[in-house]
């Protein structure tokens, strides 16, 4: 906490402030839209951020992570659309809200709420991050072999529905990451056209895998035209949203603490907080059957827990190189592309950029809450952009944003052919997600896997030294209970499917 | 058994494999340690989808919606052209004929001429905007062509 405040002027610098600004219109921007999700909002904006002080891009993301989460309550409850995957349960009674003439009182409710859970999950950030950077650095070659295994495992766990697909994309995005020449013996690997000499970089690869697909999906969804609330603005109403949340002291506690919790656990995201938040919320309501209904408190659970978990998704990548969401997995293309490394290094030696961040992702919450809030009035206007406009827009700044970083446009083509094969892919059930993630965990993971092996060929040999020791067992351990989670959820998901479409239960068959 | 587009997934797999495989056997083998370790991870995973599918019991196919597969083609022709064409006419110049062309091919409403004008200032907004932010404010290279 010293450390930050000692940070905290460099905080408060015009560049950082305007970014903050910014990054909260973008973010509520990009979240409104159902078409466009925070990950993509966050690929879009990596190549910006190389031109900036490190910190200063940091915040950027950040900034537009957390509004874009936020910005997902817009279309949830005015379109009935979760405008981010995260806003599904502040659907269940948001809609049904802003179909009583109450949109604007639900937006509000939506924003406070996250403005609460918010800094709920940046003090987590706060506090909880540095005792675990300094346990990270016991960890040697195999321990950060094994984390990036676990980090692989927990998001290809999560594909729901698609549990081989999404390891077999882990892999796949490992393998890719390989391209190039080998860091340890300089021989070049998989290089069949000059393109690839220089491997694939990952603003190509984070833009390609998630704005091409999106894009194109797009297109295909061109004529579909949501049904739309009525938006009838109220005066008064930010007295009376307060004094809400002063009645629902419980509320916001619980979904703090549950979307921490589930932030910090990698990969359940945020989704997972709102609705297991709203779930507990109704079964301690005294008034259950009012969920779903258009209960305020309903929304007030859901935002509360889905933005607590942005800040403490942060808390693994930050410390371990774990990304808690795919969001945070192109968070950590962001912090590589400046040079920074996950680990204890980033509270000592970049100590700056680290807690410069982390008190930007503070303020961000006021500045979300507020943007949001004045944003909601003009939300009609935004969410009346046409697919039509918002596909060729998109397209132009994927080009433009993956050109710009290193000059180049085999970076372009690169950016291109990935998009057009992940498009593909997700016609095959391919979640994007792992793929990203093993492309960036790639390197790390083969590089301390090469000299793991060079010590254990000192030393202990390669079993002893990979698959012994209290650390690597503990990850090794994590890994397969992580595994092991996504087969309960995958035989859950068929099980819900099937229920739910008996005639269709066919597509179950994407293990 | 039913061939469902389930097992074209598996085939995709050890298409994907052998592609790998056979660029790893003219590598030299230092360096492919690591991906080798990884290719036997996916033939693994290829494999469990195999014992996957065959213990699958139900596997129909999917009717669902038509795709537009000409639109869709479309876009990828476009894009591809406006990649290819943004190092001959510049990145502004061909932004602005993407935009211009893609909207105004995929529209469904009459091409009047209120329409086209106001595609046409979008495009043009859209890439006074982007020149102010890459151009002026950023002052990063982007490509220039004959024009800009």
């Amino acid at each position: 906490m010293l450390e930050m405040l000692e940070h905290f002027n460099q905080l408060l610098s015009f560049g950082n402030m305007a970014v903050l600004l910014l990054g909260s219109v973008a973010g509520i921007f990009f979240g409104a839209m159902p078409g466009l999700s925070p990950t993509m909002a966050v690929a879009l904006l990596v190549p910006f951020t190389f031109y900036m002080q490190p910190a200063t891009g940091l915040i950027l993301l950040g900034c537009v992570y957390t509004s874009a989460v936020a910005g997902g309550a817009i279309s949830a409850v005015l379109i009935n659309i979760p405008g981010a995957p995260a806003s599904i349960a502040t659907m269940l009674d948001g809609n049904p809200m802003a179909k009583q003439g109450r949109a604007q009182e639900a937006l509000y409710i939506a924003f406070f709420a996250s403005l609460l859970g918010g800094l709920a999950g940046v003090l987590a950030l706060i506090f909880l991050t540095p005792p675990l950077a300094a346990f990270a650095m016991k960890f040697g070659p195999s321990e950060l072999f094994w984390i990036s295994v676990f980090g692989i495992s927990i998001i290809a766990g999560l594909s729901s529905g698609a549990l081989l697909k999404g390891l077999f994309g882990g892999a796949l995005g490992m393998m890719i990451s390989t391209i190039g020449y080998s860091p340890m013996f300089g021989e070049p690997r998989f290089v069949f056209h000059d393109v690839l000499l220089s491997g694939i970089a990952i603003v190509p690869a984070l833009i390609g895998l998630f704005a091409v697909p999106q894009v194109l999906t797009l297109v295909e969804e061109l004529y579909i035209v949501a049904t739309k609330a009525d938006y009838r603005p109220r005066p008064g109403l930010i007295a009376s949203t307060v004094a809400m949340f002063l009645r629902w002291k419980r509320t916001v506690t619980l979904g703090s603490l549950l979307g921490i919790t589930i932030g910090i656990i990698p990969g359940a995201g945020g989704q997972v907080a709102g609705l297991i938040t709203y779930d507990q919320v109704k079964k301690l309501s005294k008034d259950p059957c009012s969920f779903g209904k258009g209960n305020p408190e309903g929304i007030s659970a859901s935002e509360t827990a889905n933005s607590a978990t942005v800040g403490a998704a942060l808390i693994p990548l930050l410390t371990l190189g774990i990304p808690g969401s795919p969001t945070a997995a192109v968070l950590l293309g962001g912090l590589l592309i400046h040079g920074l490394f996950p680990g204890p290094d980033l509270f000592t030696k970049y100590a700056d950029v680290t807690y410069t961040f982390i008190g930007g992702m503070f303020i961000a919450q006021f500045i979300m809450c507020g943007m949001g809030i004045l944003f909601s009035r003009y939300s009609q206007a935004v969410m009346n952009i046409p697919n039509l406009i918002m596909f060729p827009a998109v397209t132009i700044l994927a080009v433009i944003g993956t050109y710009c970083v290193q000059n180049s446009m085999d970076d372009v083509v690169i950016m291109f052919v990935l998009g057009l094969l992940m498009y593909l892919g997700q016609k095959l059930g391919f979640p994007s997600a792992p793929v990203v993630l093993g492309i960036i965990l790639g390197p790390i993971a083969e590089e301390n896997f090469l000299r793991g092996m060079m010590i254990a060929q000192t030393d202990v040999g390669a079993f002893s030294y990979f698959f012994t020791g209290g650390l690597n067992l503990l990850l090794i351990a994590l890994s397969a209970i992580s595994l092991l989670w996504g087969v309960i959820g995958d035989l859950q998901y068929r099980r819900r499917m099937k229920y739910a479409h008996p005639a269709g239960a066919a597509q179950l068959s994407s293990t | 058994m039913r061939f469902s587009g389930e097992w074209i997934v598996v085939i995709i797999m050890f298409i994907v494999c052998a592609f790998f495989y056979a660029l790893i056997s003219a590598a030299d083998p230092r360096s492919t340690q690591f991906p080798l370790l990884m290719l036997v991870l996916m033939l693994s995973i290829g494999a469990l989808k195999i014992i996957a599918q065959i213990l699958e019991k139900k596997q129909l196919t999917n009717g669902g919606e038509r795709y537009p597969f000409f639109r869709v083609s479309f876009i990828i022709a476009a894009i591809a052209l406006y990649i290819v064409a943004m190092d001959y006419i510049g990145f502004y110049t061909a932004s602005f004929v993407f935009f211009l062309a893609s909207t105004l091919a995929l529209q469904n409403v009459p091409h009047t001429p209120r329409v086209i004008a106001m595609r046409a200032g979008l495009g043009l907004t859209l890439c006074a905007s982007l020149y102010l932010l890459f151009t002026v404010l950023l002052k990063v290279q982007i490509p220039k062509g004959i024009f800009m």
